[in-house]
């Protein structure tokens, strides 16, 4: 006998969730500009498809990312993603066995058990070790339970999983989670109580059986048990596209996207459907975000905003809220774009205001054969100070250099961008860009990280593009300039439209500990000093909170330094902190005098 | 008679009556800070797109104070969103926020 009806609500579930998610990828698939698919069904055949697998083997079984993070959240994610997936493999190897067939019913595997309880060496293991298989497959189960047990001490203790915050889920969600947490248990009561009854097993079901069975009337209760596991399985799979367990299928689909679509696939509408479905909630954002941490929107944490924008709102607070400081999408173990994910729902909220034209550069520069183009940035003209060190640092250095914007400028496009209106940023870009390249210079210098970003990012120059922290770096090395030790207490901000991982961002902090005149660290802070452009929606008051917070974070007395390279972040910091804050060039200025 | 060329010109006052404000009181609402403004000019002296067009953040400010919504829209969309009015207000109004909201205003401002 291979068949009883418990097995329905299981077989169901499974159909129905195959048709959507099935439907799902099509869907995602048949939106891709036609130039896309054909880079797509080129890739299939290359390398991308190995690298491909071998990220979805990395990140969605094993986990690395997670594994970084924390150990016991690696485990819980790892014990849940490998554990599942090798009781599925495993299962369907054993019951291949047993059937002789190759193929199977897909409940076959599922509920072997109850359809066959071997106790004896079968003639299929006389060639492999006996018991291989009760043992593996209760080895697993007990792998997966010590993942549940895990999540259920989560619940209490998240801070020993390195989280100190968790995500807050919704009733679909909670059914979902609770359906998930007894599948597991579920099957091991169903197949313990069938072993207390027929005999067979592994070490663990057969061990429980055997006690469940001399406690309790086995015979009439392991039936109800493989129903309740059957309909645990079948009410996780209905709601599975639903809810947050979506990411399941969906990562997959986003890494293969990712590795096929070439560079351009990030700009698809698939892609931010994909990644927005890709998104686990794990929760691991909410501790990066500091306006969920130390601000006063908790819902504007990636999570919560993706949990939004998958029930269909593009709600304006959360999506507006949010700096764009990117620590999130560095932290985000899934790797979804979650800076371009906000912009794209920034873009829809603002569609209807991209109408009209933004002033252009009046006039542009006469070609010099100069080396260095310098362009201050028109934020670094409320900071004269900044203005008079990087004057005189390229006068000191002695390098043939022009200054751009030394009559104004217009914006490099940057805040504009970040607002979701690309056409006006692209009016500005072309502008600069003539500018830029009128000069006829090889190297553009900026002082602006915004402008940096910018440059380097959208603008496509093909000419070499510095800060002015890597500037003055490669100046100290070269000898042109002297750097000489400073007695004061030194704090270090590293401004975000830097890139944290960036050659600029690791100049400046080489930079800066080349000035320390002793052994002691310099305090670094790599918070977004909560001025930043991104944020729409924040409001002063949420500013200077954010800012306190994020001062505090290096340093609380009034007699240290803090040392940035951002006129917008020099701004931000000297206003609400309370000790002096100045640009890397001031700083270097005041060493050379 | 000496022809000093004086000429009567169209009567320019705002008549609130006929004026829907419904729009900027919303705004008001959103941007608190924006009754805290005086006026003083600053965001004018340091403004971004003002420097090279004839964008003036006070300006602007007081034309959607005033219901004037059609010259509202176009000047508001000169605007580069920069974010320096913002650091040197002296009454620490949301001057970019509000620029932000004025901007989202304008598809239903348009004649």
């Amino acid at each position: 006998m291979t068949f009883d009806l418990f097995v329905l609500p299981f077989s169901i579930g499974l159909v129905y969730l195959l048709i959507v998610v099935v439907e799902r990828f099509r869907h995602w698939y048949v939106m891709l500009p036609p130039a896309i698919k054909k880079e797509l069904r080129h890739r299939i055949l290359c390398r991308s498809t190995v690298n491909a697998i071998w990220e979805i083997i990395r990140e969605g079984l094993l986990h690395k990312r997670l594994w970084q993070q924390n150990r016991l959240l690696g485990y819980m994610h790892m014990s849940f993603a490998l554990g599942w997936f090798l009781l599925i493999v495993m299962g369907n190897l054993e019951s291949r066995l047993y059937s002789q067939l190759h193929v199977n019913p897909p409940y076959y595997p599922i509920f072997l058990k109850f359809f066959v309880h071997d106790s004896h060496v079968l003639p299929f293991e006389l060639t492999t070790i006996p018991g291989f298989f009760r043992f593996i497959m209760d080895f697993l189960l007990l792998f997966v339970l010590s993942g549940l047990v895990l999540a259920l001490f989560k619940r209490s203790g998240s801070r020993w999983f390195g989280l100190h915050h968790t995500t807050k889920h919704n009733a679909v969600d909670r059914i979902a989670l609770t359906s998930l947490w007894l599948i597991f248990p579920l099957r091991l009561l169903a197949e313990s109580f069938t072993a207390g009854c027929f005999g067979g097993g592994g070490f663990l079901t057969n061990s429980l059986g055997r006690v469940l069975s001399a406690a309790l009337p086995a015979e009439h209760l392991y039936y109800p048990f493989w129903w309740a596991y059957s309909f645990s399985l079948g009410v996780f799979f209905i709601l599975l596209p639903y809810t947050r367990y979506m990411h399941i299928p969906a990562e997959i689909a986003y890494i293969l996207l990712k590795h096929w679509g070439g560079p351009k696939i990030t700009q698809t509408q698939s892609y931010y459907e994909c990644g927005m479905q890709a998104c686990s909630r794990c929760g691991v954002c909410l501790d990066y975000c500091q306006v969920a941490c130390n601000g006063n929107s908790p819902s504007t944490a990636p999570a919560y905003f993706i949990r939004e924008l998958r029930a269909g709102r593009a709600v304006k607070d959360i999506t507006e809220n949010c700096l764009l400081c990117g620590r999130c999408q560095d932290a985000c173990p899934v790797g979804i774009g979650l800076v371009n994910l906000r912009l794209w729902a920034r873009k829809q909220l603002t569609l209807q205001d991209r109408l009209l034209n933004c002033p252009a550069y009046p006039a542009t520069a006469a070609r010099t054969s100069v080396e260095v183009v310098w362009f201050a940035g028109c934020m670094t003209h409320l900071t004269p100070n900044t203005i008079k060190s990087v004057k005189q640092i390229l006068q000191n250095s002695g390098i043939k250099y022009q200054w751009l914007d030394a009559d104004g400028s217009i914006c490099c496009g940057r805040p504009m961008l970040m607002t979701g209106r690309e056409q006006e940023a692209m009016q500005l870009i072309e502008s600069n860009r003539k500018a830029i390249l009128d000069t006829g210079a090889r190297i553009l210098l900026t002082n602006c990280p915004i402008c940096y970003k910018m440059f380097r990012d959208n603008y496509q120059l093909n000419i070499e593009i510095v800060h002015h922290a890597d500037f003055i770096l490669h100046l100290a090395k070269a000898d042109k300039i002297k750097l000489p030790s400073l007695d004061q207490k030194l704090a270090l901000h590293i401004p975000c439209e830097l890139d944290r991982k960036s050659e600029a961002a690791t100049a400046l902090k080489t930079l800066v500990g080349r000035l320390k005149n002793n052994a002691q660290e310099i305090p670094m802070s790599e918070l977004c000093c909560g001025g930043s452009l991104g944020s729409l929606g924040e409001y002063n008051s949420d500013t200077k909170q954010l800012c306190e917070a994020a001062s505090k974070s290096i340093t609380q007395d009034a007699d240290v330094t803090t040392i940035t390279a951002c006129p917008l972040c020099k701004k931000t910091i000297d206003r609400h902190s309370k000790g002096p804050t100045k640009d890397i060039a001031e700083i270097v200025m005041e060493t050379e005098k | 008679m000496k022809e000093f060329g004086f000429q009567k010109q169209k009567d320019r006052q705002t008549d609130l009556d006929q004026i829907d404000l419904s729009q900027i009181a919303s705004v008001l609402q959103i941007v608190d800070s924006w009754k805290r403004c005086i006026g003083c000019g600053s965001c004018a002296a340091v403004c971004t797109a003002g420097q090279f067009s004839s964008f003036n953040p006070r300006r602007t400010q007081m034309l959607a104070r005033q219901g004037c919504y059609s010259t509202l829209a176009l000047e508001v969309a000169k605007c580069q969103l920069c974010g320096k009015c913002r650091l040197v207000c002296p009454r620490d109004v949301d001057t970019r926020k509000l620029m932000h909201e004025l901007k989202q205003l304008q598809i239903s401002l348009l004649p």
